[in-house]
C-alpha cells in the first residue's frame, strides 16, 4: 500500500503561497477593504438608514451645508436651518447626503452584480460552446462579437435606453448588451487550449459526451480569467451606470442610486459642490476597490509570477 | 571522504561534502545532502540515480547556476584545487566559460531560435575575446603549420598570427573569423553532415539528434576541463540516441575534458561509461568501475535497481521493483535515507549518515553494512 | 491457416490529415500518419507495437479507438465492424475499450476528485445504481490498483506519477473493458516505479482476462510485456512475429537496425557500432516503393521502385520486405574487466 506522496505538502503551499503573495502587496488590502467594505455596508445600509426616507423631500432643507469642517469657499453658501449636522449636506430635495448615499448602495452594488453575472453566464455559454465545436459556430460567433467590439459601449446603451424606456429594467439590459462580448473572447481562449489537454481525450475515451467534457471539465478549469475580469469588470459596470443616470436616463429623480444623485448636482454644482463631489467620490472609490482586488486576484494567479 | 583517484589518472574536478537546501514556500528542500565526487580527465563517469535524487541539482551547482531560492550550506566544488564556490562572480562567469560546459536534455528549449547554430557556437569565443584569444590563435596556427601547402593568403594570415600571439590579441573582426574556423572544426568533429551549411541554418531546420550534436559542439568548442551532459539522449529516439552514444565513446578518446554523463538509463551508462556513480535522494551511495558495478553491485539500492531493469536481450523472469517510493526531501528519513526502503536495514541505519567505505580498489559504498 | 479467436482486426487502416495551403486552405498534400496497416489481436494477449516518433503509433491508437475518425480501412471488434460506428454502438464500443496514456500529470482533470474520475465512466454508462453502488465500486478499484480507498477523495496532484498512473489504470478498469490501450504507460516513470506498474498490469491481465495493445519506444519493456510485437515505420508495420522470435531473428532490417540500437546494461555486452545513420524521417513525403530504402544497409534498385507487399513467413508472422533475409543480432564484445 502506497502512502500519501509529496504532493499533499504541496497542497497546503499553493494556498500560503497565494496568501502570502495577497498579503505581499498592500495595494490589494486597500482593495480588499473598499470592495468587501462596500458589499457589508450595503447590506446593512437598511438597517441604518430608513428606506423611506428616500421619497420624502424637505424642500426647506434643499442644499444646504452645515459641516463645520468647511465652508467650500462657496460665495453665498446656504447653511442649514435647524441643530440637525448633515455631515454631507443635503441634496436638492432636502435629504441628507449621507444617508442617500448609503441607502443608492445596494441598489448600485446589486444591479452592478446582476450585471457582470449575467454577462458572465451568457458569454461564458457562447464562448465555450463556439471554442469547443469549432468550424462555422465559432467563426459566427467570433463574427457577432467583432460587431459588439465595434461600437461605443456608452453611446450603444444610451441608444437602447432611449429607444424602449428609462426603467431600470431597461437600463440594466442595455449596459449588459454591451459587456457579455468580452467573455465570450475569454473563454474561448481559455478553451482552445484546454480542449487540446490529455484529459480531454482521456474523458472522450471513456464516453463522456461533448456536453459534460465541456460543462464539467473544461470550463472550471478553464474559469479563472472570467473570475477575475468580473471582480474588475464590477467596478466598470457601475462606472458606466451611473454615468448613465448621471447625464439623465434614470427612471425618477428621486431614486436614491450615485449617478441619478450627482445629476442633480450638475446644475447647482456653484452653490452645492458636494452633491456632486460625495457620490462620485463614492462611486470612484467602490470602482477602485473591485479593480485593485480584481488585479490582486490576477497576480495572485498567474502562473508566471509565482515562485 | 575522498575516492581513490584510478591509478594514472588525474583528477579535474572534485565535489567535497556538498550540501544544496531549497527554500520553497512548502518548507526547505534537502536537495543535496553531502555529495561527494570525483571525475577525471579523459574519463566518461555516469552518474545515475531517479527522478529527485540530485544528479541535475549537483551539475547545476557545479556550473553555478542554481535557481536563486537554492542556497550552498556547506561542501566544495573543487576544479583545478580552485574552489568555485567561493569565487566572486566574475570569476565564476570566466571560469562557466572555460572550464565547465553543460548540455541539456531538450535542445530544441536549449537552442536560441532566432540565431543561427554558427553564431550561438561562437557567441561564447566571441563575447569575451580576452579569454579565448590565445587558444584561437594558437589553434589556427597550428591548424595553418600542419597543413602541407599553403597558399599567399595562408602566409600572411600565419604572419599576422604570429604577431597576434605576440601582442595577446585580437580584433573582433579577426576574432569572429578564427572562431568560425573553430566552430566548423566542431561541428565536424561531432559528425555532422554539411558542418558549413549547417552553421548558418537555424535550429528549427535540424532533426533532433542533429540539435543536439549541435549543443555538444557548443559545449565543446570551448575546450572546456568538464562536460556535464544531463539526460542528453533521454528525449532521442533509439537510433538516434545510439549514433550520440558512438560520438561520446569517440570523442572521449579525442579530447582531453572529463565527461559527466547523468542519466537514469543504466543501459547507457553500460553502453558508454568508465565508471558509475549511483545517487539518491541527495548523495552518492555508491562510486565504481564500470564492470565492478554490473557484476557486484553492492548497495541496497543499487542492488534494487539492478533487479528492476529490464533487458532487450533477454528474457527477464522476476521482476522486482523495490517497495515504497522516493523519499520526501522536505522531511527526508533520518541517518541513511534509503532505510525505510532497504531490506537490510538495521538499528544503525536511522541513526547517522553512512560514510563511503571502500569494498575494493576503485569500489565504496555508503552502508553501514560494509563499515563506517 | 488456423482460426484465431481476435478480438481486434485491424484491415489496412488509414488516418490520412490533410495539408491546408493558401487562402482558401487548398488541400495540397496529406501526412500519411497511417498509411495501411493490418494485423489481429487475440483475445488475451498483450500485441506490443513499437516504433520511433513520427512513425504513426499513437495515431494508430487513436484511429483503433475511434477517437479520431478512419480515413480508409476497416476496425472490427469482436467481428463488429466499428469504423464508422455511431451513437449507441459508439458509446458501447467505448465501454467495452479504455486507454492508459503516457503523462500520468496530464491526463487526469487536475479539478476532479480520484473518486470522481474512477465513478465518472461507471455513471456514463449506467452501470450503478446510486452513489453508494459507484463508491463501493470505487473502493474496490482503487484497491486492485494498489492504493488506499481514503485517496479517493484528494486530487491528482496530491499524488507522485506512479500512483497517478495507477489512478487511471483503475479509471480505465472502472466500465470492466475488455481491451485496454496502453500508449507508453511507463515512458514518464522511474525505473523502479516503472517496475511496479508492469506487475501490476500483468496481474491484471491475468485475473480480469484483459487483451492488450502496448505502445512503446523501449524494446525492453516490449519484450517484457508483450506475447506478439509489432514494429511500425512510416505509417506502416514492417513486421509483426511471435517477441522471441522478433527479438532473436528478425526479418525486417528496421527491426534489425533497432534491436541493434539499444542498448544493453551490461558491460559485456555492447551494441555493435551503428547501423543505420540518419535521421527519423517525417511522414509527409513519402517516397515511392520501400520507405525504408533510404536508411537501409541492404537497399538495392529494386526498393527504389517495387512496394514490399506483406508476405507470410508463417502463421501469424508477417514482414514487408522484398528480400528474405535473416538477420541476426549480435553484440561486439564491449568491456572486460
Amino acid at each position: 500500500m502506497e502512502k500519501l506522496g509529496p504532493g499533499d505538502t504541496r497542497r497546503k503551499s499553493e494556498l500560503r503561497y497565494t496568501l502570502h503573495l495577497m498579503r505581499q502587496n498592500p495595494i490589494v488590502l486597500v482593495g480588499i477593504v473598499l470592495a468587501i467594505g462596500s458589499v457589508v455596508l450595503s447590506l446593512i445600509s437598511g438597517l441604518i438608514i430608513n428606506p423611506a426616507s428616500g421619497n420624502t423631500q424637505d424642500l426647506p432643507l434643499r442644499l444646504c451645508w452645515n459641516n463645520p469642517v468647511t465652508d467650500w469657499g462657496v460665495h453665498n453658501l446656504f447653511v442649514c436651518p435647524g441643530a440637525h449636522v448633515y455631515p454631507l449636506g443635503t441634496d436638492a430635495y432636502g435629504r441628507d447626503l449621507l444617508g442617500m448615499i448609503i441607502l443608492a448602495l445596494p441598489l448600485d452594488l446589486e444591479i452592478a452584480l446582476t450585471i457582470v453575472a449575467s454577462a458572465v453566464a451568457i458569454g461564458v455559454g457562447m464562448g465555450a460552446v463556439a471554442a469547443y465545436a469549432g468550424g462555422l459556430l465559432d467563426e459566427a460567433v467570433l463574427r457577432i462579437t467583432d460587431v459588439f467590439f465595434s461600437i461605443p459601449g456608452l453611446s450603444l446603451a444610451i441608444v437602447l435606453v432611449t429607444f424602449f424606456s428609462h426603467s431600470l429594467f431597461w437600463l440594466t439590459t442595455a449596459v449588459l448588451v454591451v459587456w457579455w462580448p468580452t467573455y465570450v473572447r475569454l473563454i474561448r481562449s481559455q478553451v482552445l487550449t484546454e480542449k487540446e489537454k490529455p484529459y480531454v481525450e482521456a474523458l472522450r475515451s471513456t464516453g463522456a459526451g461533448r456536453l459534460r467534457i465541456l460543462f464539467r471539465h473544461i470550463v472550471p478549469n478553464s474559469i479563472y480569467p472570467v473570475l477575475v475580469q468580473a471582480t474588475l469588470d464590477v467596478g466598470g459596470v457601475i462606472l458606466v451606470f451611473s454615468t448613465l443616470m448621471f447625464i439623465g436616463f434614470s427612471p425618477s429623480p428621486l431614486l436614491p442610486e450615485l449617478g441619478n444623485l450627482a445629476h442633480a448636482g450638475i446644475e447647482n454644482v456653484f452653490i452645492a459642490p458636494w452633491l456632486v463631489l460625495f457620490p462620485g467620490l463614492t462611486i470612484l472609490l467602490i470602482a477602485l476597490g473591485f479593480n485593485l482586488l480584481g488585479d490582486g486576484i490576477r497576480d495572485a494567479l498567474d502562473p508566471r509570477l509565482r515562485r | 571522504m575522498l575516492q581513490q583517484a584510478a591509478v594514472g589518472k588525474e583528477v579535474a574536478l572534485s565535489i567535497r561534502g556538498l550540501k544544496v537546501v531549497f527554500h520553497t514556500y512548502a518548507g526547505d528542500v534537502q536537495a543535496l545532502e553531502g555529495v561527494d565526487l570525483e571525475v577525471h580527465r579523459g574519463e566518461i563517469l555516469g552518474l545515475v540515480g531517479e527522478s529527485g535524487c540530485g544528479k541535475s541539482v549537483t551539475a547545476l551547482a557545479v556550473a553555478g547556476l542554481l535557481p536563486i531560492n537554492a542556497e550552498v550550506t556547506a561542501g566544495e566544488v573543487l576544479l583545478d584545487g580552485r574552489n568555485l564556490l567561493e569565487m566572486n562572480r566574475e570569476a565564476v562567469r570566466i571560469t562557466r566559460l572555460k572550464d565547465i560546459a553543460l548540455v541539456f536534455q531538450d535542445p530544441a528549449t536549449y537552442l536560441n531560435p532566432v540565431l543561427t547554430i554558427g553564431l550561438q557556437i561562437t557567441e561564447a569565443l566571441t563575447s569575451d575575446l580576452k579569454v579565448f584569444a590565445d587558444e584561437l590563435i594558437a589553434a589556427r596556427m597550428t591548424n595553418l603549420q600542419t597543413a602541407g601547402t599553403r597558399s599567399p593568403e595562408e602566409e600572411k594570415e600565419l604572419e599576422s598570427l604570429r604577431r597576434a600571439k605576440e601582442t595577446h590579441e585580437l580584433n573582433k573582426k579577426e576574432g569572429k573569423r578564427l572562431a568560425s574556423l573553430r566552430a566548423l572544426d566542431y561541428l565536424k568533429l561531432v559528425r555532422l553532415s554539411e558542418p558549413e551549411k549547417v552553421l548558418g541554418m537555424y535550429p528549427f531546420e535540424l532533426s533532433g539528434g542533429m540539435r543536439q550534436r549541435a549543443m555538444i559542439a557548443m559545449a565543446l568548442v570551448r575546450r572546456p576541463r568538464v562536460l556535464l551532459a544531463d539526460e542528453i539522449t533521454t528525449a532521442l529516439d533509439v537510433t538516434v540516441q545510439a549514433q550520440i552514444l558512438e560520438l561520446l565513446k569517440d570523442l572521449r578518446d579525442k579530447i582531453d575534458s572529463a565527461i559527466v554523463l547523468i542519466t537514469h538509463d543504466l543501459a547507457v551508462v553500460s553502453e558508454v561509461c568508465d565508471r558509475v556513480a549511483v545517487m539518491y535522494a541527495g548523495s552518492v551511495v555508491e562510486v565504481a568501475g564500470l564492470v565492478e558495478f554490473f557484476s557486484n553491485p553492492t548497495h541496497p539500492y543499487s542492488k534494487g535497481l539492478g533487479a528492476s531493469i529490464l533487458r532487450p536481450d533477454t528474457n527477464t523472469e522476476n521482476l522486482e521493483s523495490i517497495k515504497g517510493s522516493v523519499p520526501d526531501l522536505i522531511n527526508p528519513p533520518s541517518g541513511c535515507r534509503f532505510h525505510p526502503r532497504c531490506p537490510y536495514a538495521f538499528q544503525k541505519c536511522p541513526e547517522s549518515k553512512p560514510p563511503m567505505t571502500m569494498v575494493s580498489p576503485g569500489h565504496e559504498v555508503a552502508c553501514f553494512l560494509y563499515g563506517g | 491457416m488456423a482460426q484465431y479467436s481476435s478480438l481486434v482486426e485491424l484491415e489496412d487502416l488509414r488516418k490520412w490529415f490533410p495539408i491546408r495551403s493558401g487562402l482558401l486552405s487548398r488541400t495540397v498534400g496529406y501526412v500519411k500518419a497511417v498509411d495501411g496497416v493490418s494485423f489481429k489481436i487475440t483475445n488475451g494477449e498483450t500485441m506490443g507495437l513499437v516504433g520511433e516518433s513520427g512513425c504513426g503509433k499513437t495515431t494508430l491508437a487513436r484511429t483503433l479507438l475511434r477517437l479520431t475518425a478512419p480515413t480508409g480501412g476497416k476496425v472490427l471488434f469482436s467481428g463488429k465492424d466499428m469504423t464508422k460506428a455511431k451513437g449507441k454502438a459508439l458509446r458501447e464500443y467505448r465501454r467495452m475499450t479504455a486507454v492508459v496514456f503516457q503523462d500520468p500529470y496530464a491526463s487526469l482533470d487536475p479539478r476532479q476528485t480520484v473518486k470522481s474520475a474512477i465513478t465518472e465512466p461507471m455513471k456514463i454508462h449506467h452501470l450503478v445504481r446510486g452513489k453508494d453502488e459507484a463508491n463501493q465500486r470505487a473502493a474496490d478499484l482503487i484497491r486492485l490498483v494498489g492504493l488506499n480507498p481514503d485517496h479517493l477523495s484528494r486530487y491528482p496532484h496530491e499524488f507522485s506519477g506512479g500512483q497517478r498512473q495507477r489512478i487511471a489504470i483503475a479509471r480505465a478498469l472502472a466500465v470492466s473493458p475488455e481491451f485496454l490501450v496502453l500508449d507508453e504507460p511507463t515512458s514518464s516513470l522511474d525505473v523502479s516505479v516503472q517496475a511496479q506498474i508492469l506487475n501490476l498490469l500483468k496481474a491484471l491481465q491475468k485475473d480480469l482476462k484483459l487483451t492488450y495493445l502496448f505502445i512503446s519506444h523501449n524494446l525492453s519493456v516490449i519484450r517484457y510485456m508483450c506475447h506478439r510485437t509489432a514494429v511500425m515505420y512510416l505509417g506502416r508495420v514492417v513486421e509483426v512475429a511471435d517477441t522471441a522470435r522478433i527479438y532473436q531473428s528478425p526479418k525486417h532490417p528496421y527491426t534489425h537496425a533497432l534491436l541493434n540500437s539499444a542498448p544493453i546494461p551490461d558491460p559485456a555486452k555492447r551494441k555493435r557500432g551503428v547501423v543505420i545513420e540518419g535521421d527519423v524521417p517525417s511522414p509527409v513525403n513519402i517516397p515511392p516503393g520501400c520507405r525504408f530504402k533510404a536508411r537501409c544497409p541492404y537497399s538495392t534498385d529494386r526498393c527504389a521502385k517495387e512496394f514490399p507487399k506483406p508476405v507470410q513467413v508463417r502463421p501469424g508472422q508477417w514482414v514487408e520486405c522484398l528480400y528474405d533475409l535473416d538477420l541476426k543480432v549480435e553484440y561486439s564484445p564491449g568491456v572486460r574487466a
